[in-house]
């Protein structure tokens, strides 16, 4: 079985990247994979979403030649490598944007999760050329559709360069909410933007963002508690499973 | 204990200050990092206020030569403010470099040498002679090397007028610094200036040459016989007899053992900082042959 390694992307800050992130990383968790979620955020804020130590070394010591731990946390088989301001380190904007994935080689997990940060595109590089299949993030914005727009050209400038570039994309519409009208026509926008690009909604929930303000995977919720979000990125998990066989 | 029933913001404030520590260490290494391959403009360089001694004027012309003819090997070194903290002398030659009416160039010389001082009618000519090329065609240096009038510094991150000690410190530590050239790379320098006119004859230089040998010196900061010691270990088998010949081996060998002891210990220092997650395998056993290696180099015979 090949490793699945996904960049979640939006260029764009606040449109749910890091939610997304760590909902999917529970999702293939209770689904019995061994998960590994990299934080390339200098804010460090997916390990706080899945309640670990975001203060720990993490994704700049990996690429810097060191070997942090990744941390555990409350759910079976995740685990994840913090971010954080050393990722701005000089010495980091000097890397080869190959070097992530060469780094993590060292990771036996079936699933490893990029959540890429908003306006570093180096950042974002070293995680969406160490990825298989892509997501680009994005809500109902002009704004939000820009950025995904540039994660997407850069993409295809590499690819035009003859670098390797994710076998797969998709667009994932997060936060919708059909009382705005601009979430509305999001789709529709989209498939005119990027015309025969797999595209997923995940409705408003604020159970989502209760799950990760406490720190507590969204599986670890009992299924009471989970909003309608969970069903719509379950969707988002199957498409990327599909990239197993 | 269930963790939906804590504070969601009460891991907020620990979580910031941990993360601000980090972000302020990342800037400092950052800015300290900076330094190292700036360039700014000449004209943008403040000199030294309170530095007005006299330069020597055999130096100073030398040095200008060498920049003709190499380009700034070792950068200025200014603090935050592009105020130069080291390097008075390659700022003045610099200034020399720049300009372009020989009239003009002379009378910037004659000032920073200080105008009681009586100047050789020789040294005059070489400071004309610096926008003239060995064919004797008139060429300009300071374009060549230094387009857009962009000269390399290096950028320490303090303000000198904040802090006058460390300013002096810096400039008494870069005129004791003087990097240790390896053979092949005087050997470079010399081949550059052999190419572009300079000439190697033995003995004293005549009136007009420009002796690559002489201009070296004054490059690497070290004696002419230092020079002529590097460049025979260089082509060693090419200089004559067999004494000479073990004489060549025994510098040779001399250098690298000091090399061989210096990267050892720097070696051994990074592994040290590295808190032994250095990612090699067997590093315990290599780090007591470091410290073995080191013995034996030092260890009298």
């Amino acid at each position: 079985m090949s490793q699945l390694k996904i960049a979640v992307a939006a260029r764009k800050g606040g449109v749910g990247k890091t939610t997304l992130t760590v909902a999917l990383a529970s999702i293939f968790a209770h689904r019995g994979k061994r998960v590994l979620v990299i934080d390339c955020d200098p804010q460090s804020n997916a390990a706080f979403a899945l309640g670990a130590n975001a203060t720990a070394p993490g994704t700049a010591e990996l690429l810097l030649g060191e070997k942090p731990e990744p941390l555990g946390t409350d759910a079976e088989g995740l685990q994840v490598l913090p971010g954080g301001p050393r990722l701005e380190d000089r010495q980091v904007s000097r890397l080869d944007s190959l070097d992530l994935s060469h780094a993590i080689k060292m990771f036996p997990h079936d699933v490893i999760l990029f959540d890429c940060p908003p306006g570093n595109d180096h950042l974002e590089r070293f995680a969406v050329r160490a990825a298989n299949a892509g997501l680009a993030v994005v809500d109902g914005h002009p704004l939000a559709v820009l950025g995904a727009r540039r994660v997407m050209d850069d993409i295809e400038t590499d690819r035009a360069k003859g670098y390797t570039t994710p076998e797969r994309m998709a667009l994932v519409m997060c936060r919708l909410d059909q009382r705005r009208a601009m979430d509305r026509d999001l789709s529709q926008t989209l498939e005119r933007s990027f015309p025969g690009l797999p595209r997923f909604g995940v409705r408003q929930d604020s159970k989502l963002a209760l799950a990760t303000a406490t720190g507590t995977p969204l599986m670890k919720l009992p299924a009471s508690q989970r909003g309608p979000a969970t069903e719509d990125i379950g969707t988002v998990a199957d498409w990327i499973g599909k990239g197993e066989a | 204990m269930s963790k939906s029933k804590r504070d969601p913001f009460e891991r907020v404030e620990p979580t910031a200050a941990d993360l601000t520590a980090q972000q302020q260490q990342t800037r400092e290494r950052n800015a300290h990092d900076r330094g190292e391959d700036a360039l700014l403009p000449l004209a943008g360089v403040k000199p030294r206020e309170q530095n007005t001694r006299p330069l020597n004027a055999e130096h100073l012309v030398s040095l200008a030569e060498s920049i003709a003819a190499l380009g700034l090997i070792e950068p200025l070194t200014v603090d935050s403010h592009a105020r130069l903290l080291a390097g008075g002398h390659r700022f003045a030659a610099l200034q020399l470099l720049r300009e372009t009416d020989a009239a003009k160039r002379e009378a910037i010389f004659r000032e920073f040498i200080g105008g009681e001082v009586k100047i050789s009618r020789t040294i005059i000519e070489r400071v004309h002679a610096l926008y003239t090329n060995e064919q004797g065609e008139p060429f300009n240096p300071f374009e060549k090397h230094f387009p857009g009038g962009m000269v390399p510094v290096h950028r320490m991150p303090f303000d000198a007028e904040q802090d006058a000690a460390r300013a002096l410190a810096v400039e008494i530590a870069e005129n004791e610094k003087r990097k240790d050239y390896t053979p092949t790379e005087v050997r470079g320098f010399y081949d550059r200036l052999r190419a572009s006119g300079y000439t190697d004859r033995e003995g004293r230089p005549r009136t007009g040459d420009r002796s690559a040998r002489a201009l070296l010196a004054t490059v690497i900061g070290k004696s002419r016989r230092t020079v002529a010691r590097l460049l025979e270990n260089e082509d060693g088998e090419e200089d004559g007899g067999d004494s000479d010949n073990r004489s060549n081996t025994r510098q040779n060998a001399e250098y690298w053992n000091k090399r061989l002891t210096t990267t050892v210990e720097r070696w051994r220092r990074a592994v040290e900082a590295s808190h032994g997650k250095t990612p090699i395998q067997g590093i315990a056993r290599l780090r007591q042959l470091a410290v073995e290696i080191t013995r034996l180099l030092n260890a009298d015979e």
